[in-house]
């Protein structure tokens, strides 16, 4: 082959060239080993050392052989070296010295001759012997043709002779000679590159140091350079290849640069004539050799050039399986040529360099999409996004420019420029099933349609890619860009979605700028929608914009109320309230107490900041409230008051706040847990002192922006059914502050919940769950009531004070309020400041009040003394009465009744004295409290119909004081008359008191009572006199213990009695008197009305001693039934009376003992002087 | 017509990221990004460019977001600062390069304890350097 031939294939691939050998010699011997060569020499690899300490590269060598002639040789200057042999044999099988003498000598030294004619040093004599097996056994011969060989030519490169055993004829011996031989060859053959190429290479830098001088074509040099690219290729030195190529890229670059700067030189002026075709890269491993003559002849475009180093460069990226590469190089390769354009002013028709990228990135696409495993697809996806997106662009471009985007009607002279584009792109030699980019984009500008197919396709996969590759930004960008031409296409819901697609990256990230243009499109979007609702809430985000000017936001401001008022739905529109209004501070009205009563009013006070451009009537605004979770008001409780946390008061002026809501929400302002750490050295001394945090890694982590994203969360409408609530307010531009306030209703605790702006009428604006946590708590304390007595005892029958005091609790006392009290009986009140008597049932008027007052009434409050006759026992028990007042509070359903304990301050108790027949009735007053009282005006009135008179002794005009432990007599005398001993008499005592206030005045306070005591007075007649007397024996004048002596008994009945039978008894103290006889006798006086009895007894003593007490009873004989006068009063006698005789007491006072108290003198026994009778008669 | 953007990872600890992006010649443009991705300074010496600028700064924080998750799987040097290309157009190129001036006045503002860690840069010294920076006179 030779150069001419190769200009004529239109195409060639390098890796269909082998180096070439040339074989001179025997050619009938090398026939025969010609293919097992071929054959063996690329099976084992051979390192290539390259001189100037280049990396050693292990090479596959291959080889094709042609027969050695003088025209193939190499001339000077031609460098097409792979068209060249590179590599020498000489091959002979002679064996014989002397034949090798006489012509193969000839041979070698002709064909050595002309190789070095032509400067040639690589070479090879490869002597082909037979073994023989017969010759082995020979001593061997003296000289062979092998060391006649050396010793003729190579006495210098004994390595470029070898002998061979030929393999054909026996192959078992001749594998290692043949593997000695393949190893020699592929050696020699790669340092005969070795050489070629460093002598090439100085050529090659020889050429580029030039580049300078006048007449220097950079075509020439490159299609030198890519010689040396194509040996590399050729020798599978796929990389190295690449170099070559990378290096003329930058080469070229440079140029182009400096040209920017400096002077154009000639040939790249060439470059810069307007092209008129832009066919796409065409991507594989051949070479083109259209394009490389036309760089010969420096006719090539720009593109040209570009496409053709660009295609040479994917295919030594091809060739190293590296599709990810070309993916990689693509983006940066078609900037770098549009700017190249620039930079030379290259002039092209409008869209031809739009098509050429087009077509590139699709071919460059195409390739990669080849490459379908796993593995390629992740390496190279993350450059054909950038990629996709950059042919979707393009063909953007193309379609605006030939009028196929929506909305237009491509005109003629577009259809021209179509034309024209489709002629640039050159043939296409796709078919219809796998059609190459060209067919595509001249499908693609044939008609609207195919254009929107083919638009929308790219589009798809440029933003699918990106997803792939987690490039949701750029992928957004494009989903913009589709908006667009939805927009166009007047597919409005399509575009909305890529719109709010958008729009929801740009606010995720605070992009404000961003958001608020998409916020702009997507307003158009659904004004042409006619979607009302969404327009609105979009309106509102943009006249809240500050980004923007005040025109547009006023403009959007206008649309919205006007739109507002079209609108017809039931329920207001619904919208975040971020979007118009910034809360900056929600707080609770407190009061001192920090809580709230139950229906009380609760004030929050907003202040929120209004973006709008123009004030607005809020007709309605509200603040939800939620109950707190009652698990954490259980927790709360304990540390329900709010002093005990002042770090948490700090941070809020209003509202407790929830101790996890009070976490910061930028993680940047939270607390760092820092401890202090102390470095000691190793003799305990302090080395450092540092403050150390103890889980670092929690802050210096990097935080991954994914899923990161601030939530953007729609929050659903709460429960407003109790919400705090104001209305009609307007809201300026800018700060706004206003109270919302409803009743506290159940107690509990509540947090704030959302924040609703009703704007004209159909606008609701609603936030979500305002944080931090504002809370408060509502509480209901119950109103108690208590009536205090002073500092003395309650005493009953004297009028005191006592205090009732009411505790508001929660509650408000209302106007014209009133507590009602009733009382038990025997009790009586009034308010003290009243003019009402006392009573039983009365009502208390209460004035208006707060809560948590404390109102106290004086009361006068008057209990009954009811008559305290018994002492005793009976007496404690009647210390205090157990009275009941009844309170009724207005808000209160219940009653609540108060007991009251009343002491009497008295009791009295009565006696009735006898004196003979005379009565007398005496009253005792005793003082029971330490409270002194003043008694005057005592009287005794009988009740009864008696003719009874009573007859005062008493002191006509003394008081008398009682105190406790006092006693105070009054005595009457009882005049009964005739009147029979039958019926009790009843009495009534009464005496007036007072309590004495001034003990040392004795001044009581005027106001007296009475006390009244009721008591029957019986067995009030005497019946009987007894009169005894000691009289000494007859003959004795005195009574000498020791001597019997008569005791006289006279028993006188002075009122009629139903009795008449009566015992006496003697009952004698037995240490003064002895009773001699009996003591005891039955006498009767039925008849007469005077009995005297004689009983004798002894003195035991001397001296004055009291007469034997003389008792007298009834005496019921045997058979006789009871006389009593009350049967009731003893039943059980008379129940016993037909059995046993008994004896029945008289009452005190119906035997009347005239001799009682009476004393003898009784003189000592006989020694002692008789003495005189002293006993009174 | 060329445009860099320069990302500024500030100090370890802070972890945050700022992006200015400056274009020489015609217009100056500046942008720093927090760790939020939110931008914290913009500034731009051609307004009526700003918005497309933006739109392509935002973009190109997929590749620093790429990148950076790459030297985070890699490199234990967190502290490389140089992120390579960010995003090309035929039009610009963006560079992340490190304004040691920039990051001393960034690291300045950080360490502001008024400062609140992810809000928008607004400091007259700041601005100032950012200025100046942009027009060359740094």
């Amino acid at each position: 082959m030779n150069g001419n031939d190769i200009t004529a294939v239109a195409e060639i691939c390098i890796m269909d060239c082998k180096p070439i050998i040339t074989y001179a010699g025997d050619a009938a011997l090398f026939s025969s080993l010609e293919s097992s060569l071929v054959q063996a020499l690329p099976q084992d690899p051979t390192e290539w050392r390259r001189s100037y300490g280049r990396a050693v590269k292990s090479v596959y060598v291959e080889a094709s052989f042609i027969s050695f002639s003088k025209d193939i040789l190499p001339k000077q200057g031609d460098w097409h070296l792979i068209h060249q042999p590179i590599f020498h044999i000489f091959w002979t099988e002679c064996v014989d010295v002397d034949v090798y003498k006489t012509t193969v000598r000839e041979e070698i030294e002709v064909w050595l001759k002309t190789l070095s004619q032509h400067n040639i040093q690589d070479w090879m004599i490869v002597l082909v012997e037979t073994y023989d097996i017969k010759k082995t056994n020979k001593l061997l011969p003296r000289t062979t043709v092998l060391d006649k060989i050396r010793s003729d030519f190579a006495s210098k490169h004994g390595d470029r002779c070898l002998s061979v055993i030929n393999p054909i004829r026996s192959e078992s011996r001749s594998a290692e000679s043949w593997r000695g031989l393949l190893a020699r060859i592929r050696h020699l053959l790669l340092g005969a590159y070795n050489r070629t190429l460093i002598r090439f290479e100085e050529v090659i830098r020889d050429q580029r140091e030039r580049r300078n001088e006048l007449g220097w074509s950079f075509c020439q040099y490159f299609l030198l350079q890519e010689e040396m690219a194509f040996v590399l290729e050729m020798l599978g030195l796929y990389e190295e290849a690449l170099v070559q190529y990378d290096e003329l890229d930058a080469l070229f670059t440079q140029f182009i640069l400096n040209s920017n700067v400096g002077e154009t030189p000639e040939w790249l002026s060439n470059f810069q004539c307007p092209f008129d075709s832009w066919p796409g890269l065409m991507l594989g491993q051949t070479v083109n050799q259209a394009q490389r003559s036309l760089l010969k002849e420096c006719k090539a475009s720009l593109l040209e050039f570009r496409s053709y180093l660009f295609s040479r460069q994917c295919a030594m990226l091809l060739l190293t399986f590296k599709p990810w590469e070309i993916a990689q190089r693509s983006l940066p390769f078609l900037h770098n040529c549009i700017k190249e354009l620039e930079i030379l002013e290259i002039s092209a028709p409008p869209g031809a360099v739009a098509c050429w990228v087009f077509l590139c990135s699709l071919e460059v696409l195409h390739t990669c999409e080849r490459f379908n495993d796993s593995g390629q697809v992740e390496a190279y996806s993350l450059y054909t996004a950038s990629l996709w997106a950059y042919a979707r662009d393009k063909l953007r471009d193309l379609g605006q420019l030939c009028g196929l985007m929506p909305g237009n009607e491509p005109t003629s002279e577009q259809l021209h420029i179509v034309v024209g584009l489709s002629a640039g792109m050159g043939d296409s030699h796709g078919s219809a099933k796998e059609p190459t980019p060209t067919d595509k984009l001249k499908e693609a500008l044939s008609s609207k349609e195919a254009f929107k197919k083919h638009y929308l396709e790219l589009a798809e996969l440029a933003m699918g890619t990106y997803k792939h590759i987690g490039r949701i930004r750029s992928a957004r960008m494009i989903g913009r860009d589709l908006a667009a031409f939805y927009l166009q296409l007047g597919e409005m819901q399509k575009a909305a979605v890529f719109l709010a697609d958008a729009l929801k990256t740009f606010e995720e990230e605070n992009w404000n700028h961003l958001a608020i243009q998409t916020h702009l499109e997507l307003a158009d979007c659904y004004r042409e929608m006619n979607d009302k609702e969404r327009f609105i809430k979009t309106s509102a985000v943009i006249a809240s914009a500050p980004e923007l000017d005040l025109p547009t936001r006023i403009l959007y401001f206008d649309k919205i109320i006007s739109m507002l008022e079209e609108l017809q739905t039931e329920s207001p529109l619904m919208t975040s309230l971020t979007d118009a209004f910034k809360i900056v501070s929600v707080e609770v009205n407190q009061n001192s107490n920090k809580v709230f009563i139950q229906d009380s009013t609760v004030e929050v006070t907003v202040v929120i900041d209004s973006c709008l451009p123009k004030q607005i009537l809020c007709v309605q605004a509200a603040v939800s409230i939620e109950a707190a979770k009652d698990g954490k008001r259980q927790n709360e409780m304990p540390s329900a008051c709010p002093q005990e946390q002042p770090a948490e008061r700090k941070q809020s002026s209003g509202g407790k706040k929830q101790h996890e809501e009070l976490k910061p929400a930028n993680p940047a302002l939270a607390r760092l847990h820092m401890v202090e750490h102390l470095d000691y050295k190793q003799d305990k001394s302090l080395s450092s002192a540092s403050i150390v945090s103890k889980n670092p890694k929690q802050f210096l982590r990097r935080t991954d922006s994914h899923g990161k994203y601030r939530k953007i969360s729609n929050t659903p409408k709460g429960d407003f059914s109790s919400a705090l609530l104001t209305e009609n307010i307007i809201l300026q531009p800018g700060r706004n502050e206003f109270i919302v306030k409803s009743k506290a209703q159940e107690k509990g605790l509540y947090r704030l919940g959302q924040l609703s702006l009703l704007l004209a009428r159909n606008l609701e604006l609603l936030s979500s769950t305002i944080t931090p946590c504002v809370s408060f708590e509502v509480m209901r304390e119950p109103s108690s009531l208590t009536l205090n007595k002073g500092e003395k005892d309650l005493l009953a029958g004297l009028e005191q004070e006592m205090v009732l005091t009411l505790c508001a609790g929660s509650y408000t006392i209302a106007k014209d309020a009133y507590l009602k009290l009733r009382t038990s009986r025997g009790l009586q009140m009034q308010v003290k400041s009243s003019e009402e008597p006392l009573s039983r049932d009365f009502k208390v008027p209460l004035p208006q009040s707060e809560p948590f007052q404390t109102l106290s009434i004086l009361l006068r409050v008057l209990a009954e003394l009811p008559p305290q006759k018994d002492a005793g026992t009976i007496e404690h028990k009647a210390i205090t009465s157990f009275l009941q007042v009844t309170l009724q509070c207005p808000w209160m359903p219940q009653e609540k009744s108060i007991t009251l304990h009343f002491q009497p301050p008295l009791m009295s108790s009565f006696r009735l004295h006898t004196a003979h027949t005379r009565k007398f009735v005496q009253v005792v007053v005793v003082g029971l409290n330490v409270q002194m009282l003043e008694l005057s005006k005592p009287t005794l009135t009988v009740t009864g119909n008696h003719d009874v008179r009573l007859r005062s002794l008493n002191p006509t005009n003394g008081q008398k004081l009682a105190s406790k432990g006092m006693n105070v007599s009054f005595m009457w005398q009882l005049d009964v008359g005739n009147i029979e001993d039958t019926c009790p008499i009843k009495t009534e005592f009464t005496v007036h008191y007072s309590p004495i206030i001034d003990l040392t005045k004795l001044i009581s306070d005027g106001q007296t009572q009475l006390y009244h005591y009721n008591f029957d007075i019986i067995d009030y007649k005497t019946l009987f006199v007894v009169k005894s007397r000691i009289e000494p024996m007859k003959g004795s004048e005195f009574c000498r213990a020791g001597t019997m002596c008569h005791l006289q008994l006279h028993v006188q009945r002075v009122n009629a009695s139903s009795h008449s039978s009566l015992m006496y008894e003697v009952l004698a103290d037995q240490t003064m008197w002895a009773v001699c006889g009996r003591t005891a006798g039955v006498i009767s006086l039925d008849t007469v009305d005077k009995q005297n009895v004689t009983l004798d007894v002894m003195p035991l003593i001397g001296g004055f001693l009291p007469l034997p007490l003389v008792r007298l009873s009834k005496y019921i004989p045997a058979d006789q039934k009871t006389h009593s006068r009350d049967p009731n009063r003893k039943p059980e006698p008379s129940y016993h009376a037909t059995s046993h005789p008994r004896l029945e007491p008289f009452s005190p006072g119906q035997v009347y003992n005239s001799s009682k108290a009476q004393q003898v003198h009784v003189l000592p026994s006989a020694t002692v002087s008789s003495a005189t009778d002293a006993s009174l008669p | 017509m060329t445009c860099s953007v320069s990302l500024a990872l500030s100090n370890v600890k802070s972890m945050s990221k700022c992006i200015v992006s400056y274009i020489l010649k015609l217009l100056i443009r500046l942008g720093c990004i927090s760790f939020q991705n939110s931008p914290k300074y913009i500034s731009c010496l051609n307004p009526e460019l700003e918005l497309q600028f933006q739109y392509k700064v935002h973009t190109s924080l997929d590749v620093v977001e790429e990148k950076l998750s790459s030297i985070g799987k890699t490199s234990s040097d967190v502290r490389e600062l140089y992120l390579g290309l960010l995003y090309s157009t035929e039009e610009h190129k963006m560079y992340p390069s490190m304004f040691r001036k920039l990051h001393t006045v960034y690291t300045d503002v950080v360490c502001n304890p008024f400062y609140i860690p992810g809000d928008p840069v607004v400091s007259k010294s700041f601005d100032t350097t950012v200025k100046n920076i942009m027009t060359g006179n740094a």
